[in-house]
């Protein structure tokens, strides 16, 4: 079986977690991020930024308590990537 | 009344982590002031400092450093380093919520604020860390030695210029006796060497100007003709207090006792000056000594603020004068901090920390670059090597700040 966290998009949430001081091996599919993780509410403003910043997307701060563990996480990025792309082509060709 | 005595200590200077390697430097008179090589100083009056080689992640998580100032990394690992040579473990040796913690601080955290304020004027508010608004303020190591150590006892952080550290420790002394702690781990810390916070230091008056023919190490002068300002430094010293009782009942090796105390206030104007005739200041030194059962006979050393800031040093001599007349002529005085530099927040801690390493090995630490005495200050000032005392049981440490502050420590071997 292969999971969300082995995707391109899986593998580049990890990197950006990574340069905000997370171990690569503490990131898997199922860990939570409050309980697992120890992510506070600041740290979660802290890496929304870096994900919005490296996918030039927009995560809604609504849905930011939706996240439970970091397959919520990357599965929110990947749809938010699909949906985002055509309007970031449709940006780059104006 | 209990005493309150000393049961561990921890230290990172200029001299490198622990007091083992500030203690020796001092003893030998060896200096620790350098030329500034974490920004560019070039600029500024002062471009010399004590810098402590201490890389915070080879201590300290990458998630935790990224999320704090350099001050709360050097009071957090001074503070393990205290409670590790006291054997207390939080939580398990002692309660949580019988554990307090007492930090001086004098600039806040300004390494990592000016790096961020530098992103709000050019990113706009976006580009601002999150963390910000908790890494900068003065009681960001008080809260982080909370969370590091799980304390959950009384716990505050003093901010009254130079003289932080040593408000910090009587606030443990009085936190012990009222009962409200049955450990308290207080000190204080300073991490100046960023752009801005050195910048402050210049502008404030007190920091010596660098000059030509000076080498940076030969620049603090205190108590010589050619004071002219601190040079200041990072660090952070921690100790570990409790009451008597406690700590023999555990067992615990008891470093020394901090006997006495007293703080008076004597602002003046203009505002950057200090009292003239050392009345007020003189008045805290000989209260302390009072408080701790003891005479000025029985004072073995002075440990002095020593800014080397001219009215500083002649009004703490006058001050000595003032508060032991006579007695002042079989006092040694000396203050090593010219060796490592002012730490600020830390300056006291350190002294306290140095005065019973110096009274349980019968040495009396020399001041570095008092070569000859400036006019007006009549002490018996320790210069040149270290003197070979024998051991001596009370020291008075001397602690003062801007707008008056004045807190003097009595501490006993």
């Amino acid at each position: 079986m292969t999971g969300i966290m082995d995707t391109d998009t899986g593998r580049a949430v990890v990197s950006v977690m990574c340069k905000a001081g997370f171990e690569e091996s503490e990131l898997l599919e199922g860990a939570r991020l409050s309980k697992d993780l120890d992510i506070d509410s600041t740290e979660l403003v802290e890496i929304v930024v870096a994900l919005e910043e490296h996918f030039d997307i927009a995560i809604d701060a609504d849905a930011e308590s939706a996240f439970r563990t970091m397959g919520d996480l990357v599965d929110h990025v990947t749809r938010l990537r699909s949906r985002g792309e055509p309007v970031g082509a449709a940006a780059t060709e104006g | 009344m209990s005493a309150i005595v000393i049961t561990g200590i921890g230290a990172v200077t200029p001299s490198g982590i622990g007091v083992q390697p500030l203690w020796e430097d001092v003893r030998a008179g060896r200096s620790r002031i350098t030329g500034i090589d974490r920004f560019d100083a070039s600029g500024y009056a002062c471009n010399a400092a004590g810098q402590a080689d201490f890389e915070a992640r080879d201590h300290l998580s990458s998630r935790f450093v990224k999320r704090t100032d350099r001050f709360t990394h050097l009071a957090v690992h001074a503070t393990r380093q205290a409670l590790s040579d006291a054997g207390l473990t939080v939580g398990e040796d002692v309660a949580a919520e019988r554990t307090g913690v007492m930090v001086g601080n004098v600039l806040g955290g300004w390494e990592f604020a000016e790096r961020e304020l530098r992103k709000l004027w050019t990113e706009g508010p976006r580009g601002v860390s999150p963390y910000q608004a908790t890494a900068w303020f003065p009681a960001a190591p008080q809260g982080n030695i909370c969370i590091d150590q799980g304390v959950k006892g009384p716990a505050r952080t003093f901010v009254a210029d130079r003289a932080s550290g040593a408000y910090a420790l009587v606030g443990a002394a009085d936190s012990l006796r009222r009962g409200h702690a049955d450990m308290v781990i207080a000190g204080g810390v300073e991490a100046p060497l960023s752009p801005y916070g050195w910048l402050c230091l210049e502008t404030s008056g007190l920091g010596a100007k660098s000059r030509g023919s000076i080498q940076p190490h030969e620049l603090y002068r205190a108590f010589d003709a050619g004071h002219g300002g601190s040079v200041f430094a990072e660090g952070a010293v921690f100790l570990v207090m409790e009451r008597r009782e406690t700590a023999e009942a555990r067992g615990a090796v008891v470093h020394g006792e901090l006997a006495g105390w007293d703080v008076t206030t004597d602002g003046y104007m203009p505002y950057y000056t200090v009292e003239p005739t050392g009345e007020v200041l003189g008045r805290a030194m000989r209260t302390a000594v009072q408080r701790a059962g003891v005479t000025a006979r029985d004072v073995g050393a002075v440990f002095a603020h020593g800014s080397g800031v001219p009215f500083e040093d002649v009004t703490e001599g006058y001050a000595l004068r003032e508060a032991f007349g006579g007695d002042c002529d079989g006092m040694p005085v000396t203050v090593p901090k010219t060796g490592f530099g002012h730490l600020l927040g830390g300056a006291a801690p350190a002294d306290a920390a140095l005065s019973l390493r110096a009274m349980h090995e019968g040495v009396l630490p020399a001041t570095p670059n008092l070569d000859r005495p400036a006019p007006g200050i009549d002490l018996d000032l320790v210069r040149g090597e270290a003197r070979e005392s024998g051991r001596w049981e009370h020291s008075l440490v001397v602690s003062r700040g801007l707008g008056g502050v004045n807190a003097c420590l009595v501490l006993r071997s």
